[in-house]
């Protein structure tokens, strides 16, 4: 218990950092992501959980950077981005949801909450939904349409947390 | 005659070292812009798609928090070779410098996107907020058409998919605030 709060609040802490130069090396697809995500999904309760697979897409992508600097750069103004790394990033997540069954209920609640305590933080200037959005998917390196439906959930999420 | 002819060589050589998208003006704009994170991999795709190559993207983005913050970067940027000559010498420009660039930073949270294959400089993007519009805007210039032309392809298939997604996001946000609002006076 006391180690899966740690690795949940490690994680986390990862958006509390952002380097200002990302290099995408040329092996990156789309695709492969999309296949690494599922495989973490259905390791467990992930598939229960939503947006499951956009909390998911946002953690290998945030983990992917923090191995890039610990192995590479050693900055963390500066990292790179290659499916060596992120296979790293998405291994390291798999190998946690089959040690720990509530790990991924865990990180889905602790990463909708980081959001909504984001989302707080910006909305004290007035912006558009457009520009929340862009900036959902900067931070939390997710596609725009992955960002709009994590705000979206979290309402559902807010609402199944308060029923159990 | 002389004078006109060397002039017009040492322009030339000025035009020659300013990339090709500049000279045809090719460039691909978006109004509102949404989509920060899959920029590189569209422009990874277009260019395996026309040229068969695997090309890196760079996306450069910094909250600048001090004049002197700015000038480091303003720096960095100057003496990175990839970097299209004319972006060197607009950031080089004294009224470009230190707090005009923290204050640009501040209100419009720019976003630089730079493709490269090898030594040369097949895209710049760049994405800014405008505070007075209200909306986000970004610009892609290419050095070939046909790279242009297959990323705005598979960028107006990405649009399409996000038609209807930002419905009820608005909705969801006042939620949020709502509910805090509604925890914090408990």
């Amino acid at each position: 218990m006391q180690n899966r709060d740690h690795t949940t609040q490690s994680l986390i802490s990862l958006y509390h950092s952002t380097p200002r130069m990302i290099l995408y090396d040329k092996d990156l697809s789309i695709d492969d992501l999309d296949s690494d995500v599922h495989a973490v999904a259905n390791t467990s309760s992930g598939t229960q959980l939503n947006p499951m697979e956009v909390v998911l897409e946002s953690l290998i992508n945030k983990l992917t950077e923090k191995i890039s600097e610990e192995n590479l750069t050693r900055s963390q103004d500066t990292v790179l981005l290659n499916s060596r790394f992120r296979r790293m990033a998405m291994e390291r997540l798999v190998e946690q949801a089959r040690a720990d069954n509530q790990f991924l209920t865990e990180i889905h609640q602790a990463w909708l909450h980081e959001l909504e305590e984001y989302v707080l933080h910006e909305m004290k200037g007035s912006l558009t939904a457009d520009e929340l959005v862009f900036r959902v998917a900067m931070r939390y390196r997710i596609s725009t349409s992955s960002a709009a439906r994590a705000l979206k959930s979290t309402r559902r999420a807010r609402s199944q947390t308060s029923e159990t | 005659m002389f004078r006109i002819d060397y002039r017009l060589s040492y322009l030339s050589v000025w035009i020659g070292r300013i990339p090709e998208y500049v000279k045809r003006g090719y460039v691909a704009n978006y109004k509102p812009f949404l989509d920060p994170s899959t920029v590189p991999q569209i422009v990874q795709q277009s260019v395996r798609n026309v040229e068969g190559k695997a090309c890196s993207v760079t996306r450069f983005s910094q909250k600048l928090d001090s004049e002197a913050d700015a000038e480091r970067v303003t720096k960095m940027f100057v003496s990175d070779p990839r970097m299209p000559v004319f972006l060197r010498m607009m950031a080089s420009r004294k009224t470009n410098r230190g707090r005009r660039i923290m204050e640009m930073t501040e209100s419009s949270h720019p976003v630089f996107y730079l493709g490269t294959l090898n030594d040369r400089c097949l895209m710049v993007g760049i994405v800014m907020y405008e505070p007075y519009e209200k909306v986000r805007t970004g610009s892609f210039y290419f050095d070939s058409t046909y790279i242009g032309d297959e990323f705005k392809q598979i960028m107006t298939k990405e649009t399409e998919k996000l038609r209807g997604v930002m419905d009820g996001v608005s909705v969801a946000v006042e939620d949020i605030l709502r509910v805090r609002e509604h925890t914090g006076a408990e």
